[in-house]
């Protein structure tokens, strides 16, 4: 069975995570301030991007979370591994 | 060394720090276009002022605060930092005088609009009840940018400090109640025009809810406090979407303005309950923004003992309105629109709204959604907007002229057309608790050619109180008006004054001077300018416009024989014969001598080339009949309109232009700041000196950013200033840090104007100018002169009035009142902005004569009377030309015929058609436009540099601006030895660092990321 990157998946996983988060925020703030100027509210759903962004964040975050755990799992099978090995 | 030089980590840190060098560099790029509206986000400011000199006895307060903080010896206690000199505020007196002057606008501009056996005021001591969501959830403001927010008080307090007893456990319901129902507002982004207007919700609880055990009974807490009950019902509006006048929706209470049928079902609860002998009075409260359509209710006016439209006053609504309902004060309001019982019936909602040109092949290039582009909108009804319309068809119908008794038209009526079948009442009507007689109409040709009109006023009544005298005229309707398309309304209000208050048996002869450039006529279609044309002519005073009217067919000897409702009085009627046609007079502007001509053919369907295969008709008085309006169809498919579709469009060219001076000292005296040009007039050379030592950049700086934070220049120590949305109020953010708890929300325009007291309106300005003085502003986002176009404008609350010369008189007073205190006032919206829908970039269509008369004339008395400093520009396209670049709106109207020397500003950049191109930028500073509201590019003029009609229009833009800034409180506390320091703001400084950060990460991992793969092969090599 040929190996899974987890390490390096969970890496730009969190790298997606992290853009896509701040990007959600910073639209939120942005639109909240325009329209704090004409007495209206914003949401994080205003528009399709938005949308898109948050829904990005979400999934990005999930993935991290799972190569994350996956990577700590291959890891430690690998140590398990060598050691009955050795 | 391995662990350290792993490639997958470093790969992985490349590719984060990569990306986020290249978020920052483009998130600097952005913020470089929004820099003026980031810098009021975080409330700095870009210019710093440093006073160099030993000032201690300097006076460099040029406009001083009424209620600046002086010591025992009369002297301003003076603070700041960097050695320049601010004034200290006694807040809490400020906003106890603007609270005053608020309440007082409230009290002379409610309508008392019946009053049966004088049930109101209610007497001391009276038990009441007040009932209805807006008893608990008073509209104080209109949505949007106007709006002001402030802790709201409680109408139960307001009413039982006048000494009324209040049934508390109703209020408590109806609060109780308010949570659940309630008027609501939900803003809605979408394109479809439907749900945008439908975001307004009225949510009266309906009394079925409310008597249920939910609640508990009502009705014996009713008549247990049933000498009064008090029903207010609000309407709002605002910025952003108009209101709805569609038919009932599954998700809206039907036409918004309308009496809904939870209301309908109160009133006549209320009204059993009255004939059950269960209430002694019912006394309906209009907290309406702007006018109800009276229809639903027209049934129950008898049964209703008192109603009185009292507006949206702002801070002080619900203290006036107390005041009013226990007769401490005597409303004196006449209304600014004639209020009908179908508001459909006003021939401008056949075309309100949203409209999709039908055709429109070759405009795909262009983008359609932000540019609204494909939208358009035509006035067809031309002049006959409000009471111009129904005045002039009631006297057709008296003078059996025009078909005036067709069916179209007919809405809330039955068969025929009739006056009383549409209109409830008219312009200017205003009732009182007291009664008035007016007497001695007589009229004085002046030397200077004016009218001199006095009328003497006797308070007859039992209450003191205060009336207003309106004088109308009629203008000659002639053969050559049918044949050019010229129209005449019957009655035009042209002068008007309010009496001081008139105790009982008082009285007072007033005087009003009617200004002959009132007389004239625009005539598009024929002569090109403006004309006198013979026949006769009719000055007439009336309690309002339809008074006045069936006063001047009294003067035509017509009666009630002839089809009027009432007999008038021709003893107030002056008649004056014109005996020849006069088409040089008035050709010419007596403000600046320019020669008067057509401005605005590019905007008449009929008169511009790119609409030349297609024609519409204006409503006529010629015929009723065959010119009522239905909705244009218009197609947007010759080649010219398409061209000047295009918000990229090019300019003339000027060939005598030549390349202005940068960076040069050329000034005898050597090198100048902006302060040592107070006093200096504007053509002195002075000023061309002090331009010459300006930086190119710090020009198109002073043009690009005018977004709450106007530019400064630090090579002529310019200071820049603050700015704030108007215009009932400052909505400043952060008002704490100036010690106020809030801002102060001021009454509706709408309410000022039906006050009807010039000299309220300078108070008011002033109390305004105080209050934007104490949070460290200059400039303020109003007033706004827009017209009453349609009931359902969702920005009615803003502006005056229907008409054009009442809104032009009021807003130059407000406006007097805040310039003479050094307020930059930003008069708005400039001009055909008459609705909210597609506002940014719909295609507006009228004819001139409209234009002029009505649509420009709000503008106009304050521009040439000098009060009006700025403009702002409308967000829509005059024609096909987005405001901010039509010459013949900015520089040939305003500056040619008016003489104006302000500055004139965009409004907020909403699309491309506003600040999309150098391209864009360069025409319109050409056109006239002197300051972006942002959104434009430090960059923008980069490729006019070398440009000599542009750069010399940038320079006249400037010269503008400054002009302005000097004479304003923005440079209070500025000597000629204050320096000005360029600040770069810590937000600005932040993007910098993480740009140099993330850029130098960036390249070291990528460094390592390198080291690694090259260690990697070494070791596979040797391994090999």
């Amino acid at each position: 069975m040929k190996k899974i990157p987890w390490g390096i998946m969970a890496g730009a996983c969190a790298i997606a995570a992290f853009f896509t988060v701040v990007a959600t925020i910073a639209l939120y703030v942005i639109f909240g301030g325009i329209a704090a100027m004409t007495n209206a509210t914003a949401s994080l759903f205003d528009e399709w991007y938005q949308v898109l962004l948050f829904v990005a964040a979400v999934i990005s975050v999930l993935g991290l979370i799972g190569t994350t755990v996956m990577y700590f799992v291959t890891a430690k099978s690998k140590k398990e591994k060598g050691e009955k090995e050795a | 060394m391995n662990k350290v030089f792993k490639r997958s980590v470093w790969t992985l840190l490349t590719v984060f720090f990569a990306l986020f060098f290249a978020i920052m560099l483009t998130a600097s790029a952005i913020a470089a276009q929004y820099t003026s509206w980031i810098d009021s986000f975080f409330g700095v400011s870009r210019y710093r002022l440093v006073e160099t000199g030993n000032v201690d006895e300097v006076d460099s307060q040029y406009f001083k605060s009424d209620f600046a903080v002086k010591d025992e010896s009369g002297n301003l206690v003076l603070n700041g930092e960097s050695g320049v000199k601010k004034q200290t505020y006694d807040l809490d007196a400020m906003r106890k005088n603007s609270l005053q002057v608020a309440e007082r606008v409230g009290e002379e501009g409610s309508v008392l609009m019946w009053n049966h056996d004088n049930a109101l005021p209610l007497n001391e001591g009276d038990k009441i009840s007040a009932l209805g969501v807006s008893s608990q959830n008073w509209l104080f403001h209109g949505t949007g940018s106007g709006e002001v927010s402030f802790e709201q008080p409680s109408f139960t307090d307001a009413l039982t400090s006048r000494r009324l007893e209040v049934n508390p456990q109703i209020a408590k319901t109806m609060k109780l109640a308010s949570i659940g129902y309630g008027r609501s507002w939900q803003q809605y982004n979408g394109e479809d025009y439907r749900k945008t207007c439908i975001n307004y919700n009225v949510g009266e609880v309906p009394w079925n809810v409310l008597n249920s055990t939910v609640y508990g009974s009502m009705e014996s807490g009713i008549t247990e406090y049933g000498d009064a009950v008090i029903y207010p019902v609000s309407r709002s509006g605002g910025e952003g979407s108009d209101t709805n006048m569609f038919e009932k929706t599954n998700t809206s209470d039907g036409k918004y303005l309308q009496f809904t049928t939870d209301e309908l079902s109160f009133i006549e609860k209320l009204i059993e309950l009255k004939k059950d002998g269960k209430i002694k009075k019912i006394v309906l409260l209009l907290n309406t923004a702007t006018f109800m359509p009276l229809g639903d209710i027209a049934k129950y006016r008898d049964d209703i003992d008192a109603c009185l439209w009292v507006g949206v006053g702002g801070a002080a609504s619900l203290e006036y309105v107390s005041d009013l309902l226990v007769g401490n004060a005597n409303p004196s309001g006449h209304f600014t629109d004639t209020w009908i019982y179908d508001a459909m019936s006003a021939p401008a909602n056949e075309n309100f709204g949203d409209f999709t040109f039908t055709e429109h092949p070759d405009l795909g290039k262009l983008d359609f959604y932000k540019n609204k582009v494909n939208k358009y909108i035509v006035y067809q009804e031309g002049i006959y907007v409000g009471y111009r319309y129904y005045e002039t068809r009631y006297e057709d119908l008296v003078l059996k002229a025009g078909n005036a008794d067709s069916q179209k038209g007919v809405k809330a009526g039955e068969g025929k057309w009739s006056y009383a079948g549409e209109v409830a009442y008219p312009f200017g009507y205003g009732g009182s608790y007291t009664t008035f007689a007016h007497s001695d109409f007589k009229v004085e040709r002046r030397k200077d050619g004016d009218y001199e009109v006095s009328v003497t006023v006797k308070n007859t009544g039992a209450r003191a109180g205060k009336d207003v005298v309106q004088i109308y005229l009629q203008k000659s309707y002639t053969e050559y008006d049918r044949a050019n398309g010229i129209e005449k309304a019957a009655v035009e209000l042209v002068g008007f004054a309010k009496t001081k208050e008139l105790g009982v048996g008082a009285s007072e002869t007033v005087k009003i001077v009617i200004d002959d450039y009132e007389f004239k006529s625009y005539d598009s279609n024929g002569k090109g300018t403006y004309i006198l044309e013979k026949g006769d002519y009719y000055l007439a005073a009336g309690t309002d416009a339809h008074d006045a009217l069936n006063n001047i067919l009294a003067a035509k000897g017509k009666t009630k024989a002839d089809g009027m409702d009432a007999d008038g009085n021709k003893n107030f009627v002056y008649a004056i014969n014109v005996n020849k046609d006069d088409f040089e007079t008035y050709s010419v502007s007596p403000f600046t001598k320019e020669q008067i001509k057509n401005l605005f053919d590019d905007v008449d369907v009929n008169r511009y080339e790119g609409t030349k295969d297609q024609k519409i008709t204006y409503l006529s008085r010629s015929d009723w009949d065959k010119t009522y309006p239905s909705t244009v169809s218009l197609k947007a498919t010759n080649e010219k309109m398409i061209a000047d579709l295009d918000p990229n469009g090019t300019f003339e060219e000027d060939p005598n232009a030549k390349m202005p001076s940068y960076e040069t000292v050329s000034a005898e005296y050597g090198k100048l700041t902006l302060i040592q040009l107070k006093g200096v007039p504007y053509n002195d050379p002075l000023w061309e000196a002090l331009l010459d030592q300006m930086t190119f950049q710090e020009q198109v700086n002073m043009l690009r950013l005018g977004a709450r934070n106007m530019a400064g220049a630090t090579s002529i120590a310019a200071p820049g200033y603050k700015a704030d949305d108007g215009p009932c109020g400052m909505h400043a953010d952060k008002v704490q840090t100036y010690g106020l708890a809030n801002n102060m929300a001021f009454p509706s325009n709408t309410l000022v104007g039906a006050s009807y007291n010039r000299e309220l309106a300078v108070e008011l300005g002033e109390a305004f100018a105080m209050e934007i003085m104490a949070v460290e502003r200059v400039q303020t986002y109003g007033t706004a002169v827009n017209i009453h176009r349609s009931a359902y404008s969702g920005r009615n609350w803003e502006y005056y009035s229907e008409d054009g010369f009442l809104t032009g008189e009021m807003g130059t007073e407000v406006n007097r009142g805040l310039s003479q205190n050094g307020i930059i006032l930003c008069t708005k919206h400039f001009a055909l902005n008459d609705q909210e829908v597609n506002r940014a970039g719909v295609t507006v269509w009228a004819n001139e004569q409209s234009i002029r008369e009505l649509y420009v004339k709000g503008f106009e008395k304050g521009v040439t009377e000098g009060v009006t400093n700025c403009i702002m520009s409308s967000f829509n396209r005059i024609g096909c030309t987005w405001a901010g670049r039509h010459k013949g709106l900015l520089t040939d109207l305003l500056r040619g015929e008016w003489g104006f020397t302000g500055f004139t500003e965009t409004d907020s950049p909403q699309g491309p058609h506003m600040s999309g191109t150098g391209a864009l930028i360069a025409s319109g500073v050409v056109a006239g436009t002197d300051v972006w509201m942002g959104s434009v590019g430090a960059n923008a003029l980069d490729d006019y540099k070398d440009n000599a009609t542009v750069c010399q229009a940038l320079r006249q833009a400037t010269h503008r601006n400054l002009s302005i800034m000097l004479g304003s409180a923005a440079m209070n506390g500025i000597t000629s030895s204050t320096t000005t320091e360029y600040v770069v703001p810590g937000w600005e400084k932040a993007i910098i660092a993480l740009e140099i950060v993330s850029g130098i990460l960036a390249f070291a991992c990528l460094a390592m990321v390198a080291t690694s793969w090259v260690l990697w092969y070494r070791n596979n090599r040797a391994n090999a």
